[in-house]
């Protein structure tokens, strides 16, 4: 019986590590992407980093160019 | 068919292109909001229609306006569609005139109709449309009313023969136009007395599209000759006043065979207020006690009460079901730590300040719709102009108040190269939403009875010192002329919901979007570099690598008040993107709710260095977007290195001049 309960503890033990682990790594998986998007839009400057792209008709901002 | 639509600003020429095409487009406030080319079909599924840029006159006077002349000589195309406001239809028949000159069908549209008539103005289409020889159909462009006729008369008008009105600019011109005429003969096929009046009236880009065919030395000549000859007949004007003096005597004669002012129509409403709205004096008092009036409302009113709502939602049962959500799972404590301490710390401060965000940007859209907004630049005129800009340059800096990115690029339509460098230069101190999160932590734990006056003294002071150093970079670094501010006073209206609210949300969804991105990515990468250093994990925060990172910049913030390695830590992250500082602040002074964090505040800051910080988070640097927009509009590196540098030295001075003279005052 004991060894019964080891058994379980070890296996909840291995799948909380691996939520652990998924958690851990989509955190810092999804914040490593955003960081590299936000930098290299932001280096963009211009239409790419606007807060307005999206209702923006000035010249360089305009639906043909924004493709 | 190919048509081009064609007109001054704000005279309706997009609801006119919208109800012809029966295409939807973005409406704005600003007058010349059409910069692109846009191109339509019209309702037969045959014709095309060209939407071009407001223009007040052929001879450009800005690259926007340049995009029109550009069009007219080199794109083919087969009619024109004039549209005129009937209200001002002086000044709108300068464009017409010129139109006419080029040579091509053309059909006018007269616009306003019911406008003009509210100002006691009546306008006799049919006389209009036989002094011009074209045809003349009154529309009412908003409701669409008169839209169907045009249509028709666009279709039956294809192919008709040449115009026959011409003005009469005087013996000289006339001859440098049949001699110009006589050289172009079979060259091109650009009617060549359009070309010649325009050439003589200064258009540059005519001038150099004659330089493919006649010498730069001849086309002197001839210009030398016209002036002249203009001398010795006793004309004092320069040629370009000359010319505009005969246009107008040709209208006069137009507009006396065609309006008639009806009696008994009193001032229209828009003239009673702006009489108070744009006076010399009552001007600036009135728009400075508006704003006060919004600040009052976003920080104390309404956007304060909401956002600690919002901040005990998010610190009680959103915190409470994550660390249920987490004890579930077995989450580890460093697991535990990163999404507690970390991300809802850093991502739920900022996102606390998102009711805050959308009051202040509800109320300048509102300000924006109303048409208020063109009034307060007509206003800011007379100071913009004592420091080496115009009213124009404030339209740029309203914008940036929002986002400085597109404020830079709103720079576009000034004129003169020196005004759009300068305005470039300083629309980065315009206080952005940014940084309003970090006025509204501060001035909440420092200045609670007084939190609009202070949120107001520092957007002020962002206006004052842009203009200041206005002054000085255009005496200094930047000489260069000046041009004049000609603006549009669309009349007062009430905005519509719908409008607004998209407007509002156009501006705000950028904070909301950037929360859930990049102030996510950064909360965790501030909050690893809290919890580690050289100790290894789970360190006590002063000895972890974000306080040996801060406490480089520390001795340095020592004289103007913040001498911490928290506030030069949160200060790095902040050229990144503003919104940071009160992630990372949130993150290194972890507390449970907003009110504990302002109470751990007052503990770091006295009330003089937390307004110096704030004089400081104003100024310092402009974000990593905006310092690439400049690079990218100025194409300098040079410019966009300078300013960086000078918003540092500015922001320097300034909080030491807070910091150090309020403690000289006693105030400490």
């Amino acid at each position: 019986m004991l060894d019964g309960l080891k058994k379980a503890n070890a296996k909840g033990m291995v799948s909380e590590m691996i939520a652990n682990i998924i958690i851990g790594s989509a955190i810092f998986g999804y914040a490593g992407w955003a960081f590299y998007k936000f930098i290299k839009k932001s280096k963009q400057g211009k239409c790419a980093a606007c807060s307005i792209k999206g209702s923006c008709s000035s010249n360089a901002c305009g639906p043909e160019k924004r493709k | 068919m190919d048509i081009a639509l064609i007109g001054n600003p704000n005279t309706g020429k997009t609801s006119l292109f919208n109800n012809l095409t029966g295409s939807y487009e973005y409406v704005g406030n600003w007058s010349g909001v059409t910069v692109e080319k846009k191109v339509g079909i019209l309702k037969n599924q045959r014709d095309q229609l060209i939407d071009l840029p407001g223009v007040y006159t052929l001879n450009p006077l800005s690259k926007d306006e340049g995009v029109v002349t550009i069009f007219f000589l080199n794109e083919p195309f087969d009619m024109l569609l004039n549209i005129l406001d009937a209200s001002q239809l002086r000044r709108n028949l300068h464009l017409t005139i010129q139109l006419l000159e080029f040579g091509a069908p053309i059909v006018i549209g007269l616009n306003m109709v019911d406008v003009a008539g509210n100002r006691g103005i009546k306008i006799d289409s049919r006389n209009l449309s036989a002094c011009l020889g074209v045809p003349v159909v009154p529309v009412v462009a908003r409701t669409g009313k008169g839209c169907d006729s045009l249509a028709e008369m666009i279709s039956a008008e294809a192919g008709q023969p040449d115009i026959a009105f011409e003005v009469d600019y005087g013996p000289a011109v006339e001859k440098a136009t049949a001699a110009l005429k006589e050289k172009l003969a079979g060259r091109t096929k650009i009617p060549a007395r359009w070309l010649a009046i325009q050439f003589l009236e200064g258009n540059q880009y005519v001038r150099e599209f004659l330089l493919n065919f006649i010498g730069g030395s001849e086309l002197n000549e001839l210009l030398e000759f016209v002036e002249t000859q203009l001398k010795t007949d006793g004309v004092k004007e320069t040629l370009e006043q000359y010319m505009y003096r005969k246009r107008s005597e040709a209208i006069e004669t137009v507009v006396a065979r065609s309006m008639v002012r009806t009696e008994g129509a009193g001032t229209p409403l828009s003239e009673k207020i702006d009489r108070i709205a744009t006076n010399k004096i009552l001007g600036i008092p009135l728009f400075l006690l508006l704003m006060y009036l919004m600040f009052m409302l976003t920080f104390d009113w309404l956007g304060f009460p909401l956002s600690d709502a919002l901040d005990a939602v998010i610190t009680g049962p959103v915190t409470d079901w994550i660390s249920a959500g987490l004890a579930a799972v077995g989450a580890s404590e460093f697991i535990n730590a990163l999404i507690l301490d970390g991300i809802v710390a850093g991502v739920g401060g900022v996102l606390v300040f998102v009711p805050q965000i959308f009051i202040l940007f509800f109320f300048i859209s509102l300000l924006e719709d109303s048409g208020y907004m063109a009034r307060v630049a007509l206003v800011m005129d007379r100071v913009m102009e004592a420091a080496g800009l115009n009213g124009k340059a404030f339209i740029p800096m309203m914008i940036g108040f929002g986002c400085n990115v597109p404020g830079i690029m709103a720079a576009r339509t000034i004129e003169t190269p020196k005004e759009r460098l300068l305005t470039i230069l300083l629309t980065p101190l315009m206080s952005c939403s940014a940084r309003l999160p970090v006025y509204a932590l501060f001035a909440g734990a420092f200045f609670a009875g007084d939190k609009a006056l202070i949120v107001l003294s520092l957007y002020v002071l962002g206006i004052v010192v842009a203009l200041i150093l206005a002054k000085i970079f255009s005496i200094t670094v930047l000489k260069g002329e000046t041009s004049l501010f000609v603006i549009e006073l669309p009349p007062y209206r009430v905005p519509q919901i719908q409008a607004l609210w998209r407007s509002t949300w156009e501006k705000g969804k950028g904070f909301v979007k950037k929360a859930g991105t990049f102030i996510f990515a950064g909360s965790v990468l501030i909050w690893l570099l809290s919890y580690a250093g050289p100790g290894g994990l789970k360190v006590p925060m002063d000895d972890s690598y974000l306080a040996m990172i801060g406490g480089i910049f520390a001795p340095i913030f020592a004289p103007i008040g913040f001498g911490t390695w928290q506030a030069g830590a949160s200060l790095l992250t902040g050229f990144l993107a503003k919104e940071s500082i009160i992630s990372t602040m949130n993150i290194i002074y972890f507390v449970p709710d907003e009110a504990t964090l302002q109470g751990l505040l007052s503990q770091h800051f006295t009330p003089l260095a937390a307004y110096s910080f704030m004089v400081f988070i104003l100024l310092y640097v402009p974000c990593l977007a905006t310092a690439a927009t400049i690079y990218k509009e100025t194409g300098s590196r040079r410019w966009t290195a300078f300013s960086i540098g000078y918003a540092l030295l500015i922001a320097y001075l300034l909080s030491f001049i807070v910091y150090q003279g309020g403690k000289l005052a006693g105030w400490a």
